[in-house]
């Protein structure tokens, strides 16, 4: 009976350490979700402005401590497919989201079962010794 | 996370615990004061705004070549002269820049100072609608105290 005990609790450690890292990493991927949509929000805000002006407006650039001329054409294809990008980085990071929940959820049950197993041997254990 | 509040209010009060009770008032207190937060830098954005907008009509009104002093760091500033006073550089964001002018750069503002007062106006209405969630908590948690009060005089009355 020892032996199984031992052996399922450090099974239920290894479990929760799995749980444990599987938690951090949605922490990381919610906050890489959270930046995307307010990039997302800022270009918007951009291609709405640049919508408004006139096709010789003069547009500029800040690259690296440079202002460089563009014209509005290429300034609102770039952001449109900043736009672009960023949906698709979304949609990358919900995806991984919700496999990690799933993760997340699989390993909840297993350790959960084994905490069950666990109990279960103590009580049968127990019973045995007040007969 | 706005589903799983409503879904909170969904149970009704007076069936959890005084210590869930006092959780989630702890939870909602908390992001009271976050979104309170927000929305003095709001306030403080709409004020820059409006600032920018009588800058830009002061400009405007200010004769070319008229001297003044340029800042190149926080603590130095260099003699120059007004060469354009129509046309300024508006920072769009995500890096873009545009040269408009006066006009233009008041519309500009204007345009940022509604996005803003929308926006504020959103955080007043849920900043508003967590603390009358609050306030029907205190009540739940008011009623609970009494509840034990009484108990516990029913209880002397009964053991004398």
């Amino acid at each position: 009976m020892a032996e199984q005990v031992q052996m399922l609790q450090s099974k239920i450690e290894d479990e929760s350490k799995h749980l444990q890292t599987l938690q951090r990493e949605m922490q990381k991927y919610i906050e890489g979700r959270q930046k995307l949509i307010e990039q997302s929000h800022e270009n918007e805000i951009v291609k709405k402005e640049l919508d408004l002006l006139e096709p010789e407006a003069k547009v500029y650039k800040l690259i690296a401590s440079v202002l460089v001329s563009q014209t509005l054409q290429e300034s609102k294809e770039n952001v449109s497919k900043r736009l672009d990008f960023i949906g698709k980085e979304f949609k990358k990071v919900e995806d991984l989201i919700k496999e990690n929940t799933n993760k997340q959820i699989a390993k909840k049950t297993s350790i959960q079962k084994m905490q069950e197993q666990l109990y279960q041997i103590v009580q049968a254990y127990q019973q045995s010794l007040n007969k | 996370m706005s589903q799983q509040q409503e879904e909170q209010k969904a149970i009704p009060l007076d069936k959890l615990t005084p210590q869930q009770l006092l959780q989630i008032k702890k939870q909602i207190e908390e992001e009271v004061q976050q979104l309170s937060q927000s929305s003095s830098q709001f306030r403080i954005a709409i004020a820059k705004y409006d600032e920018s907008k009588v800058i830009l009509k002061r400009l405007d009104q200010t004769p070319k070549d008229t001297d003044l002093l340029v800042p190149i760091t926080a603590s130095l500033l260099v003699p120059g002269r007004l060469i354009s006073p129509q046309s300024v550089m508006i920072d769009y964001g995500t890096g873009y820049f545009v040269e408009r002018n006066t006009e233009q750069g008041q519309h500009f503002c204007d345009r940022k100072l509604q996005l803003l007062k929308e926006s504020q106006d959103k955080l007043s209405n849920i900043i508003n609608q967590k603390k009358q969630f609050m306030d029907k908590l205190n009540i739940e948690l008011q009623k609970r105290v009494l509840q034990v009060q009484q108990i516990q005089q029913q209880q002397q009355l009964q053991k004398q």
